[in-house]
């Protein structure tokens, strides 16, 4: 009897414990800026973020900040919230909130009635920040608009990072992109022709490998018009001074680099968006998803990046991939995992 | 008495479990989507000394294949077209270099370095058109033999689609040779 009586406060307090192990990190939402000149349009820059954090509070259990509190807790730092902030500022915004995200973000009130709804997620512990932007109807279907932008969030906060637009049907067409090579490539293949997706030769027609493994982790970080997973951002843009100094040679050099910044850094985007439409033509128009898949040293670990090439935008991420069994071959174990999730919708998909 | 038994028993079990976890990487692996026929033109990589290339293709020519000419240097690896680090020094040598750019030059880098990948991937996709087009090659094969002990594995692409149609690994035996190798994978190929 003593026994049970013991027992059983140690079951209610072990499941408060894992109760509260499950409940998500919290959040803290910033403001979303209105981009458009119309300031008719103000009010949403809080009404927006207050909506999204009841709702994610509300549907998906997760602890979320309101703009009000966490400008609260920037007072005491001496600081105050903004509108906008440069990416190098994000976090040490984030660290001074103290929440494990930092959520902020714009929008833009569309022709037709619609609306652009870009968010910014920083990781505080991590500094890298996922950005996606979804767009919706105004008036009618705000309340929708709002749950659905909610519900990619909160999937994102609870589920390592993952993120996806819709399913991958089996038939898709896949150029795959990893850091395995020979006999370990062919392992990885095996459970996605098994399970109907043909694997388009990008990689696969090289007998010795050309990815270097130990770049190959930037793959990780991801740039496209709607969706990116960026490196934490420390740096300012650079600066290209002139002046009664400035000579010829001086100015040409200046456009060389600055021109080597445009491409690369802050037009990355673009670039990297008319580089891929290339890959397409190259593979004859043949390739629907390009997946991008990096294996940790030990091959216990993954993670998944997937581009949709009809326009070239972040169709799924997502992180921390294991095989649920020690004895298991990882690899074979993780491409299973991934093609098994291939084609489960991850959330409500975004409106078109 | 038991009890030394049992932990004999456990001792022995993990020890096997532990095996089993290790092999499970020299698992034969196969996977064929069409037969790659006798008759069907074809382009043969290996990365192994010429003398051997030559017993593989003289082996794939004895039972039929039109093996076409290629030199497999001409899939470039990406380190012989550029080297990114090379790019890398001459933007941090920049005389603009301040603590701020440098940051900056190394995302720019790491963009590049992708970049740099995608243009690859597309370079011998374009290279693989043009083997199909002008020489009418139809399967790309790819082959890596190994010793017993080890893996030998290979990999055809028709180059119809770009797609991959035939997968195997094939654990090397303590009594294969080259050419047994070899004639276990043409007959895989060809599905016989």
């Amino acid at each position: 009897m003593k026994r049970a009586a013991l027992l059983i406060p140690a079951l209610v307090l072990a499941a408060l414990l894992a109760a509260a192990q499950s409940a998500s990190a919290d959040a803290a939402f910033g403001y979303l800026h209105n981009r458009s000149e119309n300031g008719n349009y103000d009010y949403l820059e809080t009404i927006f973020p207050n909506s999204f954090a009841s709702s994610i509070a509300s549907l998906h259990g997760i602890t979320v900040l309101k703009p009000g509190i966490v400008e609260e807790r920037l007072k005491k730092h001496g600081l105050a919230l903004a509108k906008t902030y440069a990416p190098r500022e994000v976090p040490q915004v984030a660290e001074k909130i103290g929440a494990d995200f930092f959520i902020f973000g714009d929008f833009l009130p569309l022709p037709g009635n619609r609306i652009e709804i870009r968010l910014h997620i920083c990781e505080r512990k991590t500094r890298e920040v996922f950005s996606f932007v979804n767009t919706g109807k105004m008036e009618t279907e705000i309340f929708r608009l709002v749950e659905r932008i909610s519900g990619i969030v909160a999937t994102y906060l609870q589920n390592d990072g993952l993120y996806k637009t819709r399913a991958i049907p089996p038939g898709a067409r896949l150029a795959l992109i990893t850091n395995l090579s020979g006999e370990e490539l062919n392992r990885l293949y095996l459970p996605f022709l098994e399970k109907g997706f043909p694997v388009l030769c990008a990689q696969n027609n090289d007998a010795v490998p050309a990815v270097d493994d130990s770049r190959f982790a930037n793959f990780r970080y991801i740039s496209t018009k709607t969706g990116s997973f960026e490196a934490p951002g420390e740096a300012a843009g650079p600066l290209f001074l002139h002046g009664p100094w400035n000579n010829t040679g001086f100015d040409r050099g200046v456009e060389g680099t600055r021109e080597f910044f445009r491409r690369f850094d802050s037009g990355y985007t673009e670039t990297k968006g008319k580089t891929l439409e290339g890959f397409s033509k190259a593979f004859r128009n043949s390739v629907d998803v390009l997946l991008i898949v990096g294996f940790s040293e030990n091959r216990r670990s993954s993670w998944v990046r997937a581009i949709d090439m009809k326009d070239r935008n972040l169709l799924w991420m997502r992180s921390n991939i294991a095989p649920d069994s020690r004895f298991d071959d990882p690899v074979a174990a993780i491409g299973l995992k991934i093609v098994d999730s291939m084609g489960s919708e991850a959330g409500p998909p975004p409106a078109r | 008495m038991l009890n030394k038994r049992a932990k004999i028993l456990t001792v022995c079990a993990l020890a096997l479990a532990l095996a089993a976890a290790g092999c499970a990487h020299k698992k034969s692996v196969k996977f064929s989507k069409q037969k790659v026929a006798p008759g069907s033109n074809v382009v043969i990589i290996i990365d192994c000394p010429t003398n051997i290339q030559n017993v593989v293709l003289a082996k794939f020519m004895a039972r039929d294949y039109r093996v076409k000419a290629f030199n497999a240097s001409d899939l470039y690896t990406m380190k012989e077209v550029f080297d990114v680090r090379d790019f890398k020094k001459l933007a941090q040598n920049s005389s603009l270099g301040k603590d701020d750019l440098l940051i900056n030059a190394q995302k720019a880098h790491d963009n590049l370095y992708k970049l740099s990948v995608y243009n690859y991937e597309m370079q011998k996709a374009e290279t693989l058109g043009e083997m199909k087009d002008k020489h009418n090659v139809r399967y790309l094969i790819l082959l890596e033999l190994n010793d017993w002990e080890r893996v030998s594995w290979g990999r055809a692409i028709d180059l119809a689609g770009y797609e991959l149609v035939w997968v195997e690994n094939y654990p090397t035996r303590y009594r294969d040779n080259l050419e047994s190798i070899i004639d276990h994978f043409i007959e895989s190929l060809a599905g016989m």
